[in-house]
């Protein structure tokens, strides 16, 4: 500050050397050059002066000429003694600091002091580096200008010059300022202000104007003047002693904020303004930046505190009391700061000096205070070591209170732990292979679906959501299903589902799938979206066909042992019934004649039932023989050997045989077990014949393009189909084997067809016939139908 | 009036066992006649002409049979008697439940036994005779 880098006895050789040393030392803003002439300052510059100060144009030649001659700085004031009352004089002018310099001739001729003085008005520090900036220019235009330049004192055109550039020079720094001589009535208006004060370049302000107090109407096209004006001659009534600086804020309606001082010399009132609106609105942030950081303070509970080494002498802030627990008007003492910090675990205070001298250079520790009622605090200290102005030790030092922070970081962690959980719960399910997750906007488009719904359906290189529509891998024959249960879901929000599509996968594959419909709801009930979770159930449905074959297998297996258990009961227990009731009749009869007649029956009838036992395990055989025969033989000889075993019968009958096919069709070979069917059909077909007319048989081969087909066809009684659902032959006998037998022929035959992968049906009508026909499926499909 | 038993089995052997158990049991002037019938389509075209102003006919039926079943003369029989007077008691050697259960749909069908002929039938069918007038 000030003029301090001023050296005590520089020589100054011209006056580029005074302009450098002036620059290079001031660091203030406001300046004056002044040469002491006997008894008197005669200022021969000052930055804030009118020019009106300036000597008069004959003795300004003779003190510039000589200065130019040659330079010399004498003296630095701030070793001037006191006694002389120069000083004093000039702090109570305001000047704080300046430095005087002798001006001497080349000839050492004692030509009278430059004193360089400092006003050190603070507030306008904040503009100093654009002041310094402008008298270097200035210093810079008078060297480097014209080559008269250094000789600029001689002429008074180039003092006035020098002014302007002054001017010019407070105009860039918003510096602006009039001087007003009251007893002569007269004002001097600084040509800078018109720029700062937003008026015309020509403007001036006549005394008269200043002094009226009607300015207000005439300049109200000029609200800065006219606020600058009030704002003046308010101070003037206020301005009692000589020098006065009076600072007052100018609010005007674009919030530009102005400082000015008045200064009474004489008759002379210097008034010095500037613009502050910078530095107001700095100050306002600083003013709110320090009240945030006190918020901040309290908030964060963070405490300061110093602590001088030399002399043990500490200084805290107020959250010190309040972070150690110290009563409200405990006053700042090492002793009791260290004993608080004494009690807490892993510190200690003796160890702060030694740390904060040790390589770290810091002293860092997190604590745990018990306080006084309990409460565990946790304390962050930390400290370093520095020195203050006087160049003492000292140690500075900070507390923060963690407690919250644990606190909120144990509630953190928490949540932060709860969160992974949850996280990695829903990781497993949105990552595994278990379900399809699919979420669809209210409008029906994707928003997005889970990994495996994509490995499923899109792929391993999928397309682009927005052109997948769900729907495109639904088998078509679901689309209406599925169409019609997202309806439902809409009309539903909130409900759940259910329904069962068949979807192909990426590679085609059709699948099994459940799918669960539900829309959302956000949190003011509205529905938000459509969730879609599925699961495959392909497997499920491979199951539950399997079993349901294995339950129509099973049933049928029941049926045939119901009509198999049904045909033994007839064919055995009706002759057991019978000897049962000629025991009964033996037993009632008295005529010995009956009785000898009942035996004769018994005879015939355990004969009979002899015979049924025979035949029954001639079946049994049959059965379990025709599953291991394998051998193949051509349908022709099929057929013909079923003709030859009834040739007898034929011919007795006078039967009719034809066999109706293409001749390659009788050249297929079929499962000789087909032989057997053949004859117990034609025996039922011999036996039923027509007594009315003589028996005709018709065999005729069909080849469809799925089936082959066989028919044995005869014109015999016939039956009614509709009271014999059941073809379990309630008539039709196996008349080959044993004549009374029931039924036993035609089970065997349906049973040995369908072992063979055919099937029999009937057609027949009472009185015109009856059509037997065979049918083996897939025909195509095998080379070998009854393989 | 004259009571008519009429009794239908293809099988000869237990037609015969059942007409000596009953005439064994019942006496001589019960029934005026005692018919035998081992062709069911024989002894329908025979009822055809029954007048059952002057005949009570009870039917003794054989279920397992050639050509015509049981239940085909049952049905047939519904054509011939529409209002039921004949009543029918089921002599089958079957002993299966379904088609007890079955001849449960018969509102004729007043009694279903096993063969053979026993004494108990013999009483039952007394009885239906008796409760016929």
């Amino acid at each position: 500050m000030s003029l301090s880098g001023i050296p005590l006895n520089s020589r100054v050789k011209s006056l580029e050397s005074l302009s450098t040393l002036v620059f290079e030392a001031l660091d203030m803003p406001i300046f004056i050059l002044s040469i002491k002439e006997g008894l008197d300052f005669v200022t021969i510059y000052s930055s804030e002066k009118a020019p009106t100060e300036l000597l008069p144009e004959s003795i300004w030649n003779q003190k510039a000429r000589k200065c130019n001659d040659y330079i010399h700085c004498i003296e630095d004031l701030r070793t001037l003694n006191n006694s002389l009352g120069e000083l004093d004089h000039l702090l109570e002018v305001g000047i704080l600091f300046c430095s005087r310099m002798k001006l001497v001739s080349n000839r050492k001729e004692h030509l009278g002091h430059l004193y360089l003085m400092d006003y050190s008005v603070r507030e306008i520090g904040k503009n100093q580096t654009q002041l310094m900036e402008a008298i270097r220019d200035l210093s810079t235009k008078i060297l480097e200008g014209e080559k008269e330049g250094r000789k600029f004192f001689e002429r008074r055109d180039r003092a006035i010059n020098l002014n302007k550039l002054v001017l010019e020079a407070s105009k860039q720094i918003g510096l602006g300022g009039l001087c007003i001589n009251l007893p002569k009535e007269e004002i001097y208006w600084y040509k800078s202000n018109n720029s700062i004060l937003n008026l015309p370049d020509g403007f001036d302000l006549e005394f008269s104007e200043f002094i009226d107090e009607s300015i207000s109407k005439k300049h109200k096209k000029y609200p800065l003047l006219v606020s600058l004006i009030e704002q003046v001659r308010i101070g003037l009534s206020k301005l009692k002693i000589r020098f006065h600086n009076n600072y007052v804020v100018i609010e005007n309606e674009t919030k530009s904020y102005f400082s000015f001082s008045l200064e009474r010399i004489g008759d002379l009132i210097y008034v010095v303004f500037y613009e502050n609106t910078k530095l107001i609105e700095l100050d306002s942030e600083l003013t709110r930046i320090e009240s945030l950081l006190l918020a901040e303070e309290s908030i964060q509970q963070v405490a300061g505190w110093t602590l001088t080494l030399n002399n043990q002498e500490m200084a805290w802030t107020e959250n010190v009391r309040k972070l150690l627990g110290l009563a409200p008007d405990t006053l700042p003492s090492w002793d009791i700061f260290e004993a608080k910090l004494s009690l807490c675990n892993k510190c200690l205070p003796s160890e702060l000096e030694l740390m904060v001298r040790g390589p770290k250079g810091k002293f860092e520790k997190v604590v745990d205070l018990v306080l006084d009622s309990g409460e565990v605090r946790h304390l962050s200290i930390s400290a370093s070591l520095s020195k203050n102005s006087k160049g003492e030790e000292i140690i500075f030092g900070s507390l923060r209170d963690n407690t919250q922070a644990l606190t909120t970081e144990n509630e953190l962690s928490f949540l932060v732990d709860k969160h992974q959980k949850i996280k990695s719960y829903i990781d497993h399910l949105l990552f595994t292979d278990i379900f399809f997750l699919l979420r669809l906007t209210m409008e029906g488009t994707v928003k997005s679906v889970n990994n495996y719904y994509s490995k499923t359906f899109l792929g391993p290189y999928p397309q682009s959501l927005e052109s997948y529509h769900p729907m495109s891998d639904i088998v078509e024959d679901d689309h209406l299903l599925c169409q019609q249960t997202f309806e439902k879901a809409l009309a539903n929000p909130g409900s759940n589902n259910r329904v069962f599509l068949r979807k192909k996968t990426f590679d085609k594959k059709e699948i099994y799938t459940q799918w669960d419909f539900k829309v959302t709801l956000n949190e003011y009930g509205q529905p938000e979206e459509i969730l879609c979770i599925g699961i495959d159930i392909s497997e499920i449905q491979i199951k539950r066909k399997e079993l349901r074959e294995l339950i129509d297998l099973v049933s049928k297996q029941n049926t045939q042992l119901i009509e198999y258990n049904s045909i033994l009961s007839h064919n055995i227990r009706n002759h057991v019934a019978n000897l049962k009731g000629l025991a009964n009749l033996i037993d009632l009869s008295k005529d010995p004649k009956d009785i000898f007649q009942f035996w004769d029956l018994i005879k015939e009838a355990i004969h009979l039932l002899d015979q049924r036992i025979i035949a029954i395990n001639h079946l049994a055989k049959q059965k379990s023989k025709h599953t291991q025969e394998k051998s193949q033989i051509t349908l022709n000889t099929i057929l013909a050997n079923s003709q030859a075993f009834f040739t007898d019968e034929l011919q007795l009958t006078n039967a009719q045989w034809y066999v109706i096919s293409e001749p390659e069709l009788l050249q297929l070979k079929m499962n000789s077990v087909l032989e057997r069917v053949l004859i117990q059909l034609i025996s039922n077909a011999i036996k039923f014949r027509s007594p009315k007319r003589e028996l005709i048989i018709k065999i005729k081969i069909i080849l469809k393009p799925d089936l082959l087909q066989i028919s044995i066809q005869d014109n015999g009684i016939g039956m009614d189909l509709k009271k014999n659902k059941k073809i379990s032959s309630d008539y039709l006998e196996f008349n080959h084997l044993e004549p009374n037998s029931k039924g036993l022929g035609i089970f065997l035959a349906k049973h040995l067809l369908e072992s063979i992968g055919g099937e029999l049906n009937y057609v027949s009508r009472i009185d015109c016939g009856t059509k037997a026909i065979l049918t083996f499926f897939n025909y195509e499909k095998k080379t070998n139908p009854s393989g | 009036m004259r009571r008519k038993l009429i009794l239908v089995d293809d099988d000869k052997i237990s037609l015969l066992i059942t007409k000596k158990v009953i005439q064994s049991i019942i006496t001589d002037d019960f029934f005026s006649e005692i018919l035998i019938f081992d062709q069911p389509g024989l002894c329908l075209d025979q009822m055809a002409a029954i007048s059952f102003q002057e005949e009570k006919i009870c039917i003794l039926l054989d279920l397992n049979m050639p050509l015509i079943s049981g239940w085909d003369f049952l049905e047939k029989l519904s054509l011939i008697d529409p209002k039921e007077n004949i009543p029918v008691v089921i002599l089958t050697s079957s002993v299966s439940e379904l088609d007890r259960e079955r001849s449960k749909g018969y509102s004729r069908v007043k009694d279903f036994f096993s063969k053979p002929m026993s004494e108990a039938l013999v009483k039952r069918i007394y009885q239906i005779c008796m409760e016929m007038e």
